[in-house]
């Protein structure tokens, strides 16, 4: 069993998806906004100098004037440049702090290195990171992120700025918490703790939280705006939400008795989603402006269904806004702790109490042990024997010995009872007491 | 991943520039505009002077905006080569295999995480965490975990201070477990005094006083202690032999340190009747190197339409550490099988071990004698016995 495991970086690697995609897809929205904004306003400016020029234009008549308006537009062009290219150049810091945590792996051969360890540890935290934010637990996962909650674990919904100033500030501070900075002269630290703000997407889950806040409070304007910003991505992932949403917001109407308004909003919102194999949700909707709210007659009834309709609106923009940044739908926690159980039980876990063990996690009781319930055994292929009073492994070098009742510890556990006692094995189970002359080995198969 | 690291490179390096030579530009384009207002509002210009400053002005802006233009366009473009790359190394990630397994079970992961984060030491975000996920009950606080991890949080950081006092403290139950915790502790610190010293003499006379001062305690160590000292001999010197070149380089080798930081653990824990590791971080760790195994062979699973997270048993083998095998696993070498109540181990009087049903089997119900499938020793199905192991 000595021999090294070797580590299968590629599987590893392929399972990160969202751990890079997030930061990479606010990176290019922002990357994106600032070229949109610059094309905008420049070409504005190009032509507006060149009607000038010619004298055309409604600043022809005061051309100072119009040039005072363009000199503060530029200024103005130049303050949201760099707000969005500190934005860009944070979303890059995370990126290339992710890439190189994943690149360290690589130089990392086998499972049993003491890189792989530390490398894992690193990896339960940004798991639990996520696993926080995905939950909707922000000042924890601030809190976890910064390793402290003297700043801003107070305010639960900072904006994407304040964010920004927080996390470039956490990380002087993670320094300065640091208990025993390590002298010059010595290997820095394994587990930079400092790094944890780099893998946490708080911007992304609190701009997710706060839409799903406004449609908990019934108002689609937030999602809406969402959706206007991410059309490309939606239409590719035939994603319904915006159409469900402008639905909702019609629906609204008819249900107040708005007829009009409701009327005109169909014409402008609606009809355009006909064409998408939305056009018997549309006639459905429109006969709503024959029944009122307190109708018993389906559909209509479970159109009027507010509560659910919201709840699934909510759900259905978490699911898109995941799927958008390949966000699985279960959490990397959850699922790493599903293989990892699995991989760890055995017939014995959480059995007789004699037969748990303390390190085992499955055999924990009341958490692991229940969760581990549904999941299947490991596959092994071939014999492990563990010894039950070192928890050591028997190899060739430390050989299995079988007591005359059948019981199988390892011959240094053995010898070492032995020398204590005069010569005598007592067996921790069975409680009897044997000459070690009288144990048989058995061979390792 | 060796694709991408490139591309992002680039991106970065372009990055930087983008911010600068924009902002450059924009600041130049203002300064440009700002000249022309001011030489518009001038009164001692004709109307012609004017109309011909204007048109330079348009000249002049055209060729800036589109200069800033080109800069954008460009970042945006190093930013998609590096989407590209992005893309094909990380694909959507599917990570369920087996849906049902913690349905209606979140309170549990909440449960333990809470207990990981007391585990930690975390008690701040323990509480935090506690209030904000309405966990019913506060995890109990402990504060031998928070006096572990300062401990190993000194390891990490190569302070043995600490540590050593810790084992001093501990010395008669540390013993009472047959640890070695307390000499090893003392040995890095003399051989980072070693390390420390170099070859001269002063620091050299402070290592071997410390020598003097604990290894003295510990005569039974006596085998150990004499290479250490003969390793100050060498301590600095490059062209050392080999034992001591190694002995020496424990004091900055990580794989020393992290086995220390594991002892110290261990021997801690075990003084509580815990594991060294919290159970959180072995199920991630073994789960994080399982995971893929799974994951490929549910699909392959999925596109042969086979069931098998109804079956009681993984379909593949998920290559553990020795240090996460916690339980003896027996696995006939006969038929393959894993060893069950009903179908438990049997020993051969050869010592060789199979399960009961291959017994039957080639015992053809106990009836024959047979020869051992491994050595050439006959029996019978009566002479094994069960092992229990």
């Amino acid at each position: 069993m000595a021999e090294k495991i070797k580590l299968s970086v590629d599987g590893i690697l392929a399972l990160e998806s969202s751990f890079i995609k997030v930061p990479y897809e606010q990176l290019k929205k922002a990357n994106r906004k600032a070229q949109k904004f610059t094309e905008k306003e420049l070409s504005n400016l190009a032509s507006g100098v060149a009607d000038l020029a010619k004298g055309k234009g409604s600043g022809a008549k005061d051309p100072v004037k119009a040039l005072d308006a363009m000199i503060e537009r530029m200024n103005k062009l130049k303050r949201k440049l760099d707000e969005l290219k500190a934005e860009e150049t944070m979303y890059a810091g995370k990126l290339a702090a992710r890439l190189s945590h994943l690149q360290d792996l690589a130089h990392i051969r086998t499972l049993t290195a003491p890189e792989f360890a530390a490398w894992a540890h690193l990896r339960l935290q940004r798991v639990l990171l996520d696993y926080l934010m995905r939950q909707g637990f922000l000042t924890s996962a601030k809190l976890l992120a910064t390793g402290s909650s003297s700043h801003s674990a107070s305010d639960a919904s900072g904006s994407v700025m304040n964010l920004a100033a927080a996390s470039a500030a956490a990380e002087p501070m993670a320094v300065d918490t640091d208990p025993t900075p390590a002298p010059a002269s010595q290997v820095p630290a394994p587990h930079p703790v400092a790094g944890l703000v780099q893998f946490a997407d708080l911007e992304f889950f609190t701009h997710q939280r706060r839409i799903e806040r406004a449609l908990e409070r019934h108002s689609c304007t937030e999602a809406l705006a969402w959706c206007h910003d991410n059309k490309v991505a939606l239409k590719k992932l035939k994603s319904h939400l915006e159409f469900n949403l402008r639905l909702q917001e019609f629906i609204e109407l008819a249900r107040t008795r708005q007829l009009v308004p409701a009327l005109e909003y169909a014409k402008t919102h609606l009809v355009a989603f006909a064409d998408l194999g939305h056009t018997r949700a549309i006639q459905q909707a429109m006969a709503l402006m024959a029944f009122p709210p307190t109708t018993t007659c389906e559909p209509y009834r479970t159109l009027y269904d507010s509560d659910r309709r919201w709840t699934a609106l909510a759900a259905q923009f978490r699911a898109d806004n995941f799927a958008l940044h390949c966000l699985p739908p279960l959490s990397a926690l959850e699922a790493t702790l599903q293989a990892g159980l699995a991989a760890l039980k055995t017939a014995q876990c959480g059995g007789k109490h004699e037969d748990r063990s303390i390190n085992c996690p499955v055999c924990v009781p009341d958490t692991f042990a229940v969760l581990a319930e549904k999941l299947p055994l490991g596959h092994h292929v071939n014999s492990c024997y563990v010894c039950r009073i070192s928890g050591e492994i028997m190899d060739e070098d430390n050989p299995p010995l079988v007591t005359p009742e059948g019981y199988v510890y390892s011959r240094k556990a053995v010898h070492e009872m032995a020398a204590k006692n005069n010569g005598f094995f007592r067996c921790p189970r069975t409680h009897s007491i044997f000459k070690v002359a009288q144990m048989k080995k058995m061979f390792l198969t | 991943m060796d694709a991408i690291a490139p591309e992002f490179d680039k991106f970065v390096a372009r990055h930087h520039a983008y911010v600068d030579e924009t902002s450059a530009g924009l600041d130049g384009l203002i300064a440009t505009l700002r000249a022309a207002r001011d030489q518009l509002a001038g009164t001692d210009q004709d109307a012609g002077a004017k109309k011909a400053a204007l048109a330079m002005l348009s000249l002049d802006v055209k060729g800036q905006t589109s200069k800033i233009m080109d800069t954008t366009k460009d970042i945006s473009s190093a930013l998609a080569k590096c989407g590209k790359a992005i893309d094909k190394k990380f694909g959507t990630a599917d990570l369920e295999w087996n849906p049902q397994a913690f349905e209606g079970k979140d309170h549990l992961i909440r449960q333990l995480i809470g207990e990981h984060f007391i585990r930690e030491g975390k008690f701040e975000l323990a509480s935090t965490f506690q209030k904000e996920s309405g966990l019913s009950a506060a995890p109990a606080k402990n504060s031998q975990f928070q006096e572990l991890n300062d401990i190993i949080e000194s390891i990490r950081h190569h302070d043995l201070g600490p540590a050593i006092e810790w084992a001093e403290s501990k010395r008669f139950e540390l013993n009472r477990i047959d640890s070695t915790l307390q000499f090893d502790l003392h040995k890095q610190r003399y051989l980072q005094l070693l390390a420390d010293a170099g070859p001269r003499s002063p620091g050299l006379m402070a290592a071997i006083e410390y020598a003097r001062k604990y290894f003295s305690q510990f005569p039974a160590c006596i085998r150990e202690i004499q290479p250490l000292m003969l390793a100050a001999i060498y301590a600095g010197q490059p062209t050392a032999p080999a034992t001591y070149r190694t002995l020496l380089a424990r004091a900055t080798s990580p794989t020393a340190w992290s086995n220390l930081e594991r002892q110290f653990a261990r021997d801690f824990c075990s003084l509580l009747g815990l594991s060294p590791d919290a159970p959180l971080y072995t199920a991630i760790t073994v789960g994080t190197t399982a995971l893929p195994i799974i994951m490929k062979m549910s699909t392959i699973m999925k596109e042969k339409r086979n069931e098998w997270t109804a079956s009681n048993e993984l379909p593949v083998e998920v290559p553990l550490a020795p240090r996460h095998q916690f339980h003896s696993v027996f696995a006939c070498p006969v038929s393959r099988e894993q060893g069950t109540d009903l179908n438990p181990p049997m020993m051969l009087p050869c010592g060789h071990t199979i399960c009961n049903e291959s017994l039957k089997r080639i015992s053809k119900n106990g009836s024959i004698r047979f020869k051992c499938p491994y050595c050439p020793q006959d029996t019978t199905m009566a002479q094994a016995l069960r092992v229990y192991l």
